[in-house]
Order: structure tokens, then C-alpha cells, then sequence
């Protein structure tokens, strides 16, 4: 017996099996998508060795990791780490539920319509960095100022894709659920939210997505912990290394976040059937 | 006393009439067939039967238990194929009672699929399962054979007759076959111009032998009043579909 290394790495990928011969089969097809990464990174490595630019200006990836070895040494990174994740996860679970909770009211009833989505609308229209200096007369400037932003920023794309995922629920799906006389709540959770529900994880990723930048912004804001902090602290004392780290660490979260919604994706959108790009 | 009564029914969408001062009456237990040509108002009929359309004027006397297999199978693609069969069931051999009538289906294997993956056919299978296992007073059919192969079609009609047999459920169906309705209903029902032209009865009781003589002139009688042209040949379906085109074109071998 072989074993069919292709059919292993394929079934490895959260997505809908590939067209056969998509990904062909050698053992390093996993890691295909990050060869744009790579290269930029060497390219990085190449430039900075040239000394066209200054450490001062481009610190090299081995600065940078240096950076990170320093920080984490002396515990300030661990530190922040635990401060901005706490911060991130605070405002991000409350925007969830907020926004989760009015795009499913207004999408099951008119009445919810009425009532929710205009505010919300309005508030889409606001770029959420323009609410600091309102949040911070409304919340001072501490945690509450920074999660509550926070919560604002991750709100609204949830809000919106959860609405338009329950309003774009095939009527004739529910029709089924009519003729049939299915309890109300099966027609709410059977057939509008797991219909909904790609339009929900689109939303879901978008809102991570806000809310690292909202961390960002609020850890601007009179900061003595977080990622944020050390991000001001080396721009004030021009450590360009730190600096660097800081957008580094910034990126990874954010792509940690991506996987994990993909991932999501992959395990409650096993039914889709769509289309997956030549 | 009549399962179904309709009177006057009439129905237009925006101001064009689709259905003209229909009146049906229904009796428990019998088996109706609507044929009609495409676009003739077959599935309004059925949906306002059903209670999902309301009519623009009539009176409508139907029942509360009552099951449809739509046009297209409706599946939910976020459901198993056996959770689709069982859905909004109540009690605890729900998902035997989904297996049950995945077997009857021949769709046994299929239970743990996603919808999405089975072929036209399949679909509308699972579709008739899930109307089946609601042991309606009144199960309405929307072409439930469609989209299935003429082996699989006799299949399936004699399970719907035999259902119907055992169980003495009130039927309506709807079907552009001419040779599905005689086989199977009490009376068919021609639709034409938004209203019923005429009601045909069939003697004996469905699922009636393919072969049998007697469903050949009654047929061809159907075809006529549904203006085929060349209502002579057998087997000719209302909607000539292109393959079916090509066949009847082409000389018999
Ligand atoms: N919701 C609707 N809005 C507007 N027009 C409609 C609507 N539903 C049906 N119609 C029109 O009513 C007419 C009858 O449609 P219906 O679906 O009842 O036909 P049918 O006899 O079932 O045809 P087929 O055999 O092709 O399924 C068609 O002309 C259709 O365009
Ligand atoms: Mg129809």
C-alpha cells in the first residue's frame, strides 16, 4: 500500500477538497503561500546588509530579533503581551455579542430593523478613531476608554454581515420551514443563523481584523502597558529595532487571528460548495 | 366532505391574471394529478393550496397537516442529508424514522452527505423522504419525478402510489407527464388558461401498470386537450425537453 500524499495534504487544508492535481504533490505545498513572505524578508535581509539604509532607519531582521531576545529577557514583552492580549480579547468578546445580538434582532424582525440599524449605520459611517476624544470624555482613559473602543470597532462589521447574512437567506428555504410548521426557533436557528452563517465569519474576520487596529489606536492613548506602550517608549527613544518588533508582533497577531477564523470556516462551512479560484 | 375545496380561486401578479375562478374540489383520500403547460399556473395552485401564496379572491378550504415536496428539492445545504429528512420531526425515532424513508428512497448511503453533493435526481429524493415522513392529511407534489431517470421514476411512483394505498392520504400532484398522472391519480385535472378545463377520471386505482392498455387512449385524450399536435405518439411529454426533442424526432428504431 502507498500512501497518498497528496490526499493527506489535501485533507490537511481547511478548505473543500481542491481539484485533483490542484496542489501537486511534492511536501512543501503547505508552505507555497508563504513564499511571497520569504521573499520579502530576504529581500529585507539584502537591503539592510547593503547599508544603503541605516540601522537607524532599517534595522535588520537579526536587530530585530535581538530586540525581541532583549525585551523578553527583561520580561517587558511577556508583560505587554498579556496586557494588549487582555485588552484585545475584553473589547472584542463584547462587540461580538453586541453586534452579533442587533444583527440577528434586526434580521429576525422589522421591528429590530427599525430600531438598530440606522444608529448602527451611522456609526459605520464614523471612522471609529474619529470616537476617541468623545470616549475619552465618556470613559476617562484607562481600560474601560480602550476596551469600549475597541468593542465600537469590532461591532459594526459583525453587525452588518450578521444583518445582511439573515436578510439573504433564501426565502424559499424558509418557506420549507413554514409549510412544514417548524417550531419558530428552528426557523431562527436551523434556517436563518446557519444560513447566515458565512456571511457571520466574513464578518467575524473583518472584525478581528478591527480590533488590533483599535488596539493600536487606544494604546496611544496614555498607555503604561501593552504593545502599544513599547511601541511609543521606542519611537520616543528612536529604538527603530523595537519599533520594527512591534509592527512585526502586530502582523503576526493578526495573521494568527486570520488562521484561526479560517480554520473556523473550514470545520462549520464543510457543506459549501464553492468556488475555490484556478 | 371534500379535504380541499376551492372556490372561485383566482390569483394575478401585479395585475396579470394567472389563475381564473378556479374551482376544486378535493375529496379525502383520492389521489388528483394537475397537468397543465409550463407557466400555466400548476405550482400557484399548489402554493396557495398549501397556504404559502394567498389568493387575489376565492375561498380556500384546506387542513393544517400538510406536506410539500417543492418544485426544486429545497434542501437545506447545512444539513446532513438525514437531518434534512427529519427536520422540525418531534420525538426520539426521529432519525430512525429518516432512515427509514432514506431506505425507502434508495438513499440509505446518503444519509451523512451534505446536500449539495448529490446529483439533481438524489435531491429530489431526499426532497419526497422529508415530505413523506410527515404522514401528512394532504401531501402536495410539486414534479417530484423531474428530475429522475424513467427507471428510478417508476420506483418512485409506485412508492408515492403505494404510500397513498396504505395510508389513505388525500394527494395532489402536479406533473407535465401525462403518463405519470394516468398511472398514478383518481382524476387529473387539466389546467389551461388559469382555470380547469376539464377533469378526467381514471378508472381503477393507481400505481396502475405502465403497460396497461386502457392508460394509452386516456393519455393521448390529455395531450389533445392540452393542444399537443401530434398527440398521437405515446410517451410524448408536455415540455419537450431537447434531448426528448431529438428522440421524438428522430426515427423509431
Ligand atoms: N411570485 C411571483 N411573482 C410574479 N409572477 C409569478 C410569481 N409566481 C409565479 N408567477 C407567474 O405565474 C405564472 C404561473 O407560474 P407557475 O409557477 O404557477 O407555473 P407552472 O404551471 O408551475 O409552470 P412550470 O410547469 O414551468 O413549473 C408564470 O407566468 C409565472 O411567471
Ligand atoms: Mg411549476
Amino acid at each position: 500500500m502507498t500512501i497518498d500524499v497528496d490526499a493527506v495534504l489535501v485533507a490537511s487544508s481547511e478548505r473543500v477538497p481542491a481539484p485533483a492535481g490542484r496542489a501537486s504533490g511534492n511536501l512543501l505545498a503547505p508552505f507555497t503561500p508563504w513564499l511571497s513572505t520569504l521573499a520579502i524578508l530576504l529581500l529585507w535581509t539584502a537591503v539592510s546588509a547593503g547599508g544603503l539604509i541605516g540601522p537607524r532607519a532599517l534595522p535588520s531582521p537579526f536587530d530585530v530579533l535581538a530586540a525581541a531576545w532583549e525585551l523578553t529577557a527583561n520580561g517587558r514583552l511577556p508583560a505587554a503581551l498579556v496586557a494588549s492580549l487582555a485588552r484585545v480579547l475584553a473589547g472584542t468578546a463584547l462587540g461580538l455579542v453586541l453586534g452579533l445580538g442587533a444583527g440577528l434582532l434586526a434580521g429576525y424582525y422589522r421591528v429590530g430593523e427599525m430600531v438598530v440599524d440606522r444608529p448602527l449605520q451611522m456609526l459605520r459611517a464614523v471612522p471609529f478613531n474619529a470616537l476617541v476624544p468623545l470616549f475619552i470624555v465618556a470613559f476617562g482613559i484607562g481600560e474601560l476608554m480602550k476596551v469600549s473602543l475597541i468593542a465600537v470597532g469590532v461591532l459594526v462589521p459583525i453587525y452588518l454581515n450578521t444583518f445582511a447574512g439573515v436578510r439573504n437567506v433564501d426565502s424559499k428555504l424558509v418557506e420549507v420551514g413554514l409549510v412544514y410548521r417548524v417550531p419558530q426557533r428552528l426557523i431562527a436557528s436551523k434556517i436563518l443563523f446557519l444560513g447566515a452563517l458565512p456571511s457571520i465569519l466574513t464578518g467575524l474576520r473583518f472584525s478581528l481584523a478591527i480590533a488590533w487596529i483599535a488596539l493600536v489606536t487606544s494604546e496611544t492613548v496614555n498607555t503604561n502597558a501593552g504593545v502599544g506602550y513599547i511601541l511609543a517608549q521606542a519611537q520616543r527613544f528612536v529604538r527603530t529595532d523595537q519599533v520594527f518588533l512591534c509592527i512585526v508582533i502586530y502582523a503576526l497577531l493578526g495573521i494568527l487571528t486570520d488562521y484561526l477564523v479560517r480554520r473556523l470556516e473550514g470545520r462549520l462551512l464543510a457543506w459549501r460548495k464553492s468556488y475555490d479560484g484556478r | 366532505m371534500p379535504d380541499i375545496r376551492l372556490q372561485h380561486v383566482s390569483k394575478a401578479f401585479d395585475g396579470t391574471a394567472v389563475l381564473r375562478e378556479v374551482d376544486l374540489d378535493i375529496a379525502e383520500g383520492s389521489f388528483v394529478a394537475i397537468v397543465g403547460k409550463s407557466g400555466s399556473g400548476k405550482s400557484t395552485l399548489l402554493r396557495i393550496i398549501a397556504g404559502l401564496e394567498k389568493a387575489s379572491a376565492g375561498q380556500i378550504e384546506t387542513t393544517d397537516r400538510l406536506a410539500v415536496a417543492f418544485q426544486e428539492a429545497r434542501l437545506l445545504p447545512w444539513l446532513s442529508v438525514v437531518d434534512n429528512v427529519s427536520f422540525g420531526l418531534e420525538g426520539r425515532d426521529r432519525k430512525k424514522v429518516a432512515l427509514d424513508a432514506l431506505v425507502e428512497v434508495g438513499l440509505r448511503a446518503k444519509a451523512d452527505v451534505w446536500p449539495l453533493t448529490l446529483s439533481g435526481g438524489q435531491a429530489q429524493r431526499v426532497s419526497l423522504a422529508r415530505a413523506l415522513v410527515r404522514k401528512p392529511e394532504v401531501l402536495l407534489l410539486d414534479e417530484p419525478f423531474g428530475a429522475l431517470d424513467a427507471l428510478t421514476k417508476l420506483d418512485m411512483q409506485n412508492l408515492v402510489g403505494e404510500l397513498w394505498r396504505a395510508h389513505g392520504w388525500t394527494v395532489v400532484m402536479v406533473t407535465h407527464d401525462v403518463d405519470e398522472a394516468v398511472r398514478l391519480a383518481d382524476r387529473v385535472v387539466v389546467l389551461g388558461d388559469g382555470t380547469v378545463q376539464e377533469i378526467v377520471p381514471v378508472p381503477g386505482t393507481g400505481p396502475r401498470d405502465p403497460d396497461d392498455p386502457a392508460l394509452a387512449p386516456l393519455a393521448g385524450r390529455l395531450l389533445r386537450l392540452l393542444g399537443v399536435p401530434f398527440a398521437g405518439r405515446r410517451s410524448l411529454e408536455l415540455e419537450t425537453s431537447p434531448t426528448r426533442l431529438a428522440s421524438s424526432l428522430s426515427p423509431v428504431s
